[in-house]
């Protein structure tokens, strides 16, 4: 069941959450809808799911608008960022619950029901759990269950609202694999919020980007973060560091950086910002043909990596990721003067707001 | 292949085509030059042609020039039919961009940044008018959720609701017994001391039955029960929708109203005129207290209380009873439903849900006294 979205405009008074966002996912897929808080990404779903309605524009599931049909009509399965598990019924209890309270003619027999429910459970790895109550399971299993309770109703969409957003990182991501592996055996097709780029990576076939309630980049993982299309993309996809400057005859000047930039061959200046993101920038005690020099001013510990924070004279601040090897290799101290060689610099112009008129 | 074609102002054919690509569904194809002169036309056959294609892809390769009036015809084919702008040339939708900004702006400098007072009002009205509409719609789901019950009662959510009418009802006797029993102690003092200025003390019976059987009793005890249990509804409903419990159950296939709202609206309903009952009880108790207290044996005041008491009064008092109980359940159950997200909804619903559930009820009392008034009973 493939999933359409078609110039989709919500506003709630003043505030415009979407402006004419479409997109699709196809049969099978999983996709992640990324974005900053605010970006749009939960009224999607919730326009998708029908628990909110489109001021414009159409939502189909495989060809058939169903704009008019209401959720329970859409057969979605929908998991919430709170669980939203009934917190008096047993977990056995909150699956079945979908399949109980379907009308006299779709409800499966009782046997089908715990039949069914001991299938999902096995399927969340939570098949000893059943008789519990919410309350006395952990955020991650609590999330797990709510997944089986979503798929008891035999959805033809899974919609998962920031499934993992309040769990612990460990929990996440062990439950992200677990996702990914899930979908690889149901090959249901699924649409998830997350505001967290790691997850959307790891997990999704498709990341579409929103930003102020549009669509900015949508392609596969490698494509966003290889290719991205915007500073605002590259920005939101790992930690960049920004070099203000201009471009002319062909290249770009940023401060003490010059790289050539073949697309502005006129001799007319026009403002461009240089980025690199922080894993892409070499540090070295010897100056070479381009870069700058710059004080190492923190050195912080990230697991396997390190993140070094460095002061230009003269510049803000630029943040380094180093591996445990390089960093042994130069053995950098605080204070000391390092040489800043950025190896992958991306520019772009600086002209995203067109001329107003007057 | 449908071809609309017109001949335009600049002598070349401005030509409007909807076809299909075999893996990109439908796509509109726009050729010549959008102008001015040709662009009236194009609209009509475009929105005539996309009627029945919406989310067509674009195709305007062939376009030779394009006015600020061509623009607006992307622009709406784009917003209005859901037409994909993808295909378009770089300095095409380089400049549909820009106009699409250009229009926002326009209607955001159009909005006026602060309302005057005429314009609060409108927006106070307004509001008022919408409140009242989702009230009539909330009456009408839960009339016909309980007429489905009625028909079928394998719907009918008995035990529950039997627990709700039991926290409702039974564990409220006491402040029910006590705030009308004190209540009818203050009026038959009062009342009292007046009377017997005139020498009339046995009249306090009258009052005080007459009073508390037909208005204060049902009005008290209706405000009790907002304050306990419209709150507790509306807390509870409030809780299940911020948690999302509520958009789960919609997810799960079923109507919050037959569900949530049903058993709290009847339990409310049946509770309340009990309640009442009991309420009426101790106010009349109080009265008859106080006047044996002043001297009055009891055989005089009862006689005077059965005579001013007819079977009117207390008919009116428990009809007054059910209509207060049923509003104030109800109420509460909204404004649970209608909470907003995060932490302070709840309590925000709690308050909502008694200040709506009092005034209902002094509403409801005053059209009570007028038409039992010109019903003459």
């Amino acid at each position: 069941m493939s999933i359409e979205v078609l110039g989709v405009t919500k506003s709630f008074g003043s505030f415009t959450a979407l402006r004419d966002v479409s997109l699709t996912v196809a049969d099978g897929e999983l996709v992640a809808l990324l974005g900053p808080s605010g970006s749009g990404k939960t009224s999607l779903l919730r326009i998708i799911a029908g628990l909110e309605r489109a001021d414009r524009g159409s939502v189909l599931f495989h060809g058939t608008d169903v704009g008019p049909r209401d959720p329970r009509e859409r057969r979605i399965g929908f998991v919430f960022q709170h669980y939203a598990l009934f917190r008096r019924m047993t977990v056995f209890e909150n699956v079945a619950f979908g399949m109980r309270v379907k009308p006299r003619g779709e409800r499966p027999s009782e046997e089908e029901v715990r039949r069914r429910v001991g299938d999902l459970l096995k399927l969340v790895q939570l098949d000893w759990l059943g008789d519990r109550l919410p309350g006395e399971l952990s955020g991650g299993q609590r999330q797990r269950v709510a997944l089986a309770r979503a798929l008891a109703v035999e959805p033809r969409v899974l919609l998962l609202d920031e499934p993992f957003g309040s769990l612990d990182a460990r929990v996440r991501q062990e439950l992200r694999r677990w996702l990914r592996r899930l979908h690889d055996e149901i090959r249901l097709t699924s649409l998830f919020v997350t505001h967290d780029q790691e997850e959307a990576l790891e997990v999704a076939d498709r990341i579409v980007l929103l930003n102020q309630g549009r669509v900015v980049q949508d392609g596969p993982p490698e494509e966003l973060f290889e290719r991205p299309t915007s500073p605002f993309v590259l920005d939101f996809l790992g930690n960049v560091n920004i070099f203000h400057g201009r471009v002319e005859n062909g290249r770009a000047l940023l401060g003490p950086l010059s790289v050539a930039y073949p697309d502005h061959p006129h001799a007319e200046p026009a403002p461009a910002a240089g980025y690199a993101r922080s894993y892409e920038i070499d540090l070295s005690r010897e100056a070479g043909d381009t870069g700058f020099w710059a004080s190492l001013t923190r050195v912080g510990i990230a697991g396997a990596l390190l993140r070094l924070e460095l002061l230009p004279d003269g510049a803000a601040p630029l943040k380094v990721e180093l591996t445990r090897e390089r960093f042994e290799a130069l053995r950098p101290v605080p204070g000391e003067r390092l040489w800043v060689v950025p190896r992958n610099l991306r520019v772009f112009l600086e002209t995203p707001v067109p001329p107003r008129a007057q | 292949m449908t071809r609309e074609g017109r001949g335009g102002g600049s002598g070349e054919e401005t030509t409007v085509e909807l076809g299909s690509a075999p893996d990109a569904g439908p796509v509109l194809t726009l050729a010549g030059p959008l102008d001015m002169a040709t662009v009236a036309r194009a609209w009509r056959d475009a929105d005539r042609l996309l009627g029945s294609a919406p989310g067509a892809a674009l195709d305007a390769r062939g376009v030779t020039s394009c006015d600020a009036a061509g623009l607006a015809l992307l622009d709406h084919l784009v917003t209005r039919h859901g037409a994909r702008p993808d295909g378009l040339p770089a300095p095409l939708a380089d400049r549909l961009s820009r106009f699409r900004d250009e229009r926002e702006a326009a209607a955001r400098s159009r909005r006026r940044p602060e309302a005057s007072f005429v314009e609060g009002l409108g927006a106070g009205a307004r509001g008022f008018g919408r409140d009242v509409a989702e009230q009539v719609a909330f009456l009408g789901a839960v009339v016909r959720a309980l007429g489905a019950a009625l028909r079928s009662p394998r719907l009918w959510r008995a035990s529950e609701t039997l627990g709700l009418a039991h926290r409702a009802g039974v564990e409220a006797l006491g402040i029910v017994g006590l705030i009308n029993f004190l209540l009818g102690l203050i009026i038959a003092f009062v009342g009292g001391d007046i009377l017997a200025r005139f020498g009339a003390q046995v009249f306090v019976a009258d009052a005080i039955g007459i009073v508390m059987v037909r208005e204060l009793g049902p009005i008290m005890t209706a405000i009790v029960v907002a304050g306990r249990s419209g709150s507790a509804f509306a807390a509870e409903l409030g809780t299940m929708r911020v948690n999302e419990e509520v958009d789960a159950l919609e997810t799960m296939g079923l109507a919050p109203v037959p569900l949530l709202v049903l058993p709290r609206v009847v339990a409310g309903t049946v509770a309340t005129p009990l309640l009442a009952l009991y309420g009426m009880l101790a106010g009349v108790s109080a009265g008859l207290l106080q006047m044996s207290l002043s001297g009055f044996p009891l055989a005089v005041s009862g006689g005077r209380l059965l005579e001013a008491m007819t079977i009117g009064h207390l008919v009116i008092g428990v009809a007054k009873s059910v209509v207060f109980g049923a509003l104030v359940s109800a109420v509460g159950c909204l404004r649970g439903l209608q909470a907003g997200r995060g932490p302070s909804a709840v309590g925000l619903a709690a308050t909502r849900a008694v200040v709506a559930g009092i005034v209902l009820v002094i509403v409801a009392d005053a059209v009570f006294a007028v038409v039992t008034t010109v019903l003459g009973v």
